[in-house]
C-alpha cells in the first residue's frame, strides 16, 4: 500500500488536526517517514490546479479547502469548521485582544472558558499568565487561517459592529 | 395440496436467528465492532447450507394471485372461487415460476469525511455582532423594570400578605370540623385557582393549615385548626 496515499487518506477523513506522532502510530510508519511524505503531499496540494492545502495547525496537520476557495464551495458543507459559540468568543477575543480572560468570560458567560480552552488546543489563540487571569491573544495561526497578516488588517475586515 | 405448506406461517420462525447471530458475534469485540467480518461470517454460513430465499417471494406471488383472483370475482359479479381453484391455480403459477437465489456481493463501507465549512473573515464578523449583541441582551434580560420602563405601574399584593388574608378567611368559613372545601375558596378563574393553592401549599408548609383527600384526585380539603391550638 503506498504510503503517502495513507497520509492523504487520514488527512481526508480527519475532523480535527493530526500530530505527527499520531499518524506515525495510526499509520504503522516512523515520525521521520511520515513528515516527508506530509511535505510531500503539502507542496502537491500548493499546486494552483488544486482546491485542498495541507497546513499545520495547532501543532497538527489539516487538509482543508483552499482560502480563496472557501466562499465558493461554502454551502456543501453545512457543519461550521469552528462551532458557532466558540467562534463568538474567537470574534471577542480577536475584537479586543489582548484581552484578560475575566472579561471575555464576562462578556460570553461561563462556557467561555471551554470555548478558549478549545482555541488554544487549535493554536488559533495564546494564553499567558497574569496574576490570577491570562491575558489572550491570537497566533500567527490564527491570521494565516484567515488569510491576513496582522491583527489590525483582521480587525479591518470584520465590519461594522454598530 | 402440497404446494398449500408455503403458506405454513411456522415454516418462516423455524430459524433461531437470534442464536446463529449471537453465535457468528460470540468472539468479535462490542467496543470495535466489525461488521464486515460479521457479514463474511454470515455469507460463509449461508454459502454452507441450502437456504431457501425464495420462500418470501413466493408469499408475494401467493398473495397477488389471490388479491387477483378476488378482483376478478368482484368484477364479474360470480361466486368466489373455492380454495381447491384458489389451490390450483396458485400451483400452476409456482410452478411456472423459477425464482433466482441472489447472492449480494462482498460488502464494503465507504470511509467519508464530515465536510466542514472553513470559516470566513466575513464569518468572523458575524461572530463578533452576534456575541456583542448577546452581551448587550444579557444585562437587560437581569435588570428590573421600573413602572416606568413599563409604561404601568405594577400593583401586586406581596405573596405571604395573600396567604395570611386567605388564612382569616378561612378562619371565617369554618364550620364545626373546621374543614373548608378548597373550591370555597378557589374563585372561578383558572389563574385565581392556582393563585389560592399556591397561598394554601403556603399556609400548609408554615403548619397553618392541613391539607389532604379523602379520594386520589378528590377534592382538596383544608383543615383549619381552632385559634386556640395556635400553629402546628
Amino acid at each position: 500500500m503506498e504510503a503517502k496515499a495513507l497520509v492523504e487518506a487520514a488527512l481526508f477523513v480527519a475532523d480535527r488536526p493530526l500530530a505527527l506522532a499520531q499518524l506515525a502510530k495510526t499509520l504503522g510508519l516512523s515520525e521521520e517517514a511520515v513528515g516527508r511524505l506530509i511535505q510531500a503531499l503539502a507542496d502537491e496540494c500548493a499546486a494552483p490546479d488544486r482546491g485542498v492545502e495541507l497546513i499545520q495547525e495547532g501543532g497538527g496537520y489539516v487538509l482543508r479547502v483552499k482560502g480563496e476557495l472557501a466562499a465558493a464551495v461554502r454551502s456543501l458543507a453545512p457543519h461550521q469548521d469552528i462551532p458557532e459559540p466558540t467562534l463568538r468568543t474567537l470574534a471577542v477575543i480577536a475584537y479586543h485582544a489582548p484581552v484578560r480572560q475575566s472579561e471575555v468570560v464576562k462578556m460570553r458567560g461561563q462556557r467561555a472558558y471551554g470555548h478558549i480552552g478549545d482555541l488554544i488546543a487549535r493554536g488559533f489563540v495564546a494564553a499567558e499568565a497574569q496574576g490570577p487571569t491570562k491575558v489572550l491573544t491570537v497566533t500567527p495561526a490564527l491570521l494565516s487561517y484567515f488569510g491576513v497578516s496582522s491583527l489590525e488588517e483582521l480587525r479591518a475586515q470584520l465590519g461594522p459592529i454598530g | 395440496m402440497p404446494e398449500l405448506e408455503l403458506f405454513d406461517p411456522h415454516s418462516f420462525t423455524k430459524a433461531d436467528w437470534e442464536s446463529l447471530f449471537r453465535s457468528l458475534a460470540a468472539d468479535l469485540d462490542p467496543w470495535a465492532f466489525d461488521l464486515v467480518e460479521l457479514v463474511g461470517r454470515f455469507r460463509s454460513y449461508v454459502a454452507g447450507r441450502d437456504v431457501e430465499f425464495a420462500v418470501p417471494g413466493r408469499m408475494v406471488l401467493a398473495s397477488s394471485v389471490l388479491l387477483r383472483m378476488k378482483s376478478d370475482w368482484v368484477r364479474d359479479g360470480g361466486p368466489p372461487p373455492t380454495v381447491e381453484e384458489a389451490a390450483e391455480e396458485l400451483a400452476a403459477e409456482l410452478a411456472a415460476e423459477e425464482a433466482p437465489v441472489y447472492i449480494a456481493p462482498e460488502l464494503r463501507l465507504p470511509v467519508r469525511r464530515i465536510p466542514r465549512g472553513r470559516v470566513t473573515v466575513g464569518d468572523l464578523g458575524r461572530a463578533l455582532r452576534a456575541a456583542l449583541a448577546a452581551e448587550r441582551r444579557r444585562p437587560a434580560a437581569n435588570a428590573d423594570l421600573s413602572p416606568a420602563d413599563l409604561g404601568f405601574a405594577v400593583e401586586e399584593e406581596p405573596f405571604i400578605r395573600r396567604a395570611q388574608r386567605l388564612l382569616k378567611r378561612l378562619l371565617t368559613l369554618v364550620n364545626g370540623r373546621r374543614v373548608v372545601p378548597f373550591r370555597a375558596v378557589a374563585g372561578g378563574d383558572p389563574r385565581d385557582k392556582v393563585a389560592r393553592l399556591m397561598e394554601l401549599l403556603h399556609l400548609d408548609a408554615e403548619g397553618k393549615v392541613r391539607l389532604f383527600q379523602e379520594e386520589f384526585l378528590g377534592e382538596i380539603l383544608v383543615e383549619v385548626p381552632d385559634g386556640s391550638q395556635g400553629p402546628r
